[in-house]
């Protein structure tokens, strides 16, 4: 049996894995879940914006990542749309970033926001923490003209605007790079900036420390984070009605991995000396 | 379940389907897939680079801003790399934008990575957390101080310092797991909500 179970074909281990995480999407589960001391962080800093705020959004994750990240990003932009008077710009550090930059001015666009006026898509640009802090020192020196080729001192959004110390917050949306690192160096520490992250799962273990210094005031765990978001929030949305697939399909990768371990222990007791039944 | 009529919908549930189609065996379909992907990956990287050189660089130089046209030469002095002869030029201008990066790196880094770190660290030993947080600092730096005779303190934070750090892979290799769950659970919620409508 156990011998069996050893050379099982893996795309029966793929089947069972697709059944068990389809299923509750199709026949939704709810399962509680613990907002993160960081989560809760992100939505305060969020929370505290004033109107006439400047906020800056950073994205730097791409296509491949987008599943992990969107729900939060989402969630976050409408956030900031609940809060009146606030202006927001994106810049861009990835190449890819600027479809989900874009997407985020649809959006704002749609909510009645005004391009130039409220909102503004700057652009990327190239060499990460070179463009972090030349947009830091000075954001019309790094973008003279924003993406849609405007002069960025005609932008109204970009008013009473210069260095970092101008942003009341630094949202930094990164699925790999230095996350908030460059921030951290180039921002808040010559600045005193606020900076948030929104980062890919397996980048936030190396991002508590930065947390837990209050060097970031807030982070967002991926899908995980987008769910506690959506909760805080009070609009369920994709981070929600994913935590159910999720919860199912690491309790089927857990069993797995305890599976494959006892049948290991078993066989290799067996090839000293033992009989496998 | 009604099927979506969205075009957009059914190319991107169609290619998610040709992609995973690996998982059963390589295939002509996962590669024309594979193909589609990276090229429109490369075409958008060009258009998006052009963009970023017209932005900084072309419109400001065409508005008077002279000055433009130093890091333009030495961006397009970059590609003598391609030459046996002026190779050297390359490796001058590429000295610019490396010591450019290490330099602003390096400012920062003492501040933000050693002395505020080391404050995070001089806390209070009057919860379980703080306590873990000093022992594990303590464990894992001791785990490196190969200068020092190892007597049986130093050895006994050092095998903490072990532990510490293999709870450590631990987690990241669980969260590189899940985070990778999270991006198929993505491309499931578009092929069975966004396409099928099987999701309410």
């Amino acid at each position: 049996m156990l011998q069996k179970l050893q050379s099982i074909d893996r795309r029966i281990v793929y089947l069972l894995f697709f059944v068990v995480t389809a299923v509750p999407f199709v026949r939704p589960v709810q399962v509680p879940m613990q907002i993160a001391e960081y989560t809760k962080g992100t939505y305060e800093a969020m929370e505290a914006l004033k109107p006439g705020d400047f906020v800056l959004i950073d994205v730097r994750f791409s296509p491949a990542s987008a599943g992990e990240m969107v729900p939060a990003y989402s969630s976050m932009l409408a956030h900031l749309l609940k809060k009146p008077g606030v202006r927001v710009a994106w810049f861009v550090t990835s190449l890819s970033g600027a479809i989900y930059a874009d997407d985020g001015i649809r959006m704002f666009e749609a909510a009645g926001k005004v391009y130039g006026k409220d909102i503004a898509q700057m652009g990327f640009l190239a060499g990460e923490e070179t463009a972090i802090a030349a947009v830091s020192q000075d954001i019309f020196k790094a973008f003279p003209s924003d993406s849609r080729g405007t002069k960025s001192d005609q932008l109204e959004v970009l008013k009473g605007i210069k260095n970092a110390k101008d942003f009341a917050l630094v949202l930094n949306m990164s699925d790999g790079g230095l996350g908030p690192l460059g921030w951290v160096r180039q921002a808040n520490m010559p600045f005193g900036t606020k900076v948030i992250s929104l980062l890919s799962q397996v980048m936030v273990p190396s991002a508590i420390p930065y947390y837990q210094a209050k060097q970031v005031v807030g982070l967002v765990s991926g899908l995980q984070g987008g769910a506690e978001y959506e909760q805080m929030l009070g609009t369920p949305g994709r981070g929600m009605a994913s935590m159910g697939a999720q919860t199912f399909g690491h309790l089927y990768l857990v069993a797995l991995v305890i599976l494959a371990n006892i049948s290991y222990l078993v066989t290799r007791g067996a090839s000293k000396g033992g009989r496998v039944k | 379940m009604s099927i979506s009529s969205d075009p957009k919908a059914w190319i991107a549930a169609i290619l998610i389907l040709c992609l995973y189609s690996f998982l059963y065996k390589e295939n002509p379909v996962f590669r024309f897939a594979e193909h589609l992907y990276i090229g429109i990956g490369a075409g958008h990287a060009i258009a998006v680079q052009w963009n970023n050189l017209k932005n900084t660089a072309f419109l400001p130089l065409f508005r008077g801003n002279m000055m433009m046209i130093i890091p333009i030469i030495i961006g397009a002095l970059l590609y003598t790399r391609f030459s046996k002869k002026y190779v050297h030029i390359s490796r001058l201008c590429l000295a610019l934008p490396v010591g450019l990066g290490i330099g602003l790196a390096l400012r920062g880094l003492p501040a933000a990575q050693i002395l505020s770190q080391i404050r995070a660290t001089l806390v209070p030993l009057n919860n379980i957390n703080n306590f873990l947080t000093v022992i594990c600092v303590m464990g894992t730096l001791s785990f490196f101080f190969f200068t020092t005779k190892q007597t049986p303190v130093v050895r006994g934070f050092s095998e903490v310092g072990k532990w510490t750090m293999m709870v450590t892979f631990g987690l990241t290799f669980a969260t590189a797991v899940f985070g990778q769950m999270a991006i198929y659970l993505g491309a499931l919620q578009r092929v069975l909500g966004t396409w099928l409508g099987m999701i309410k």
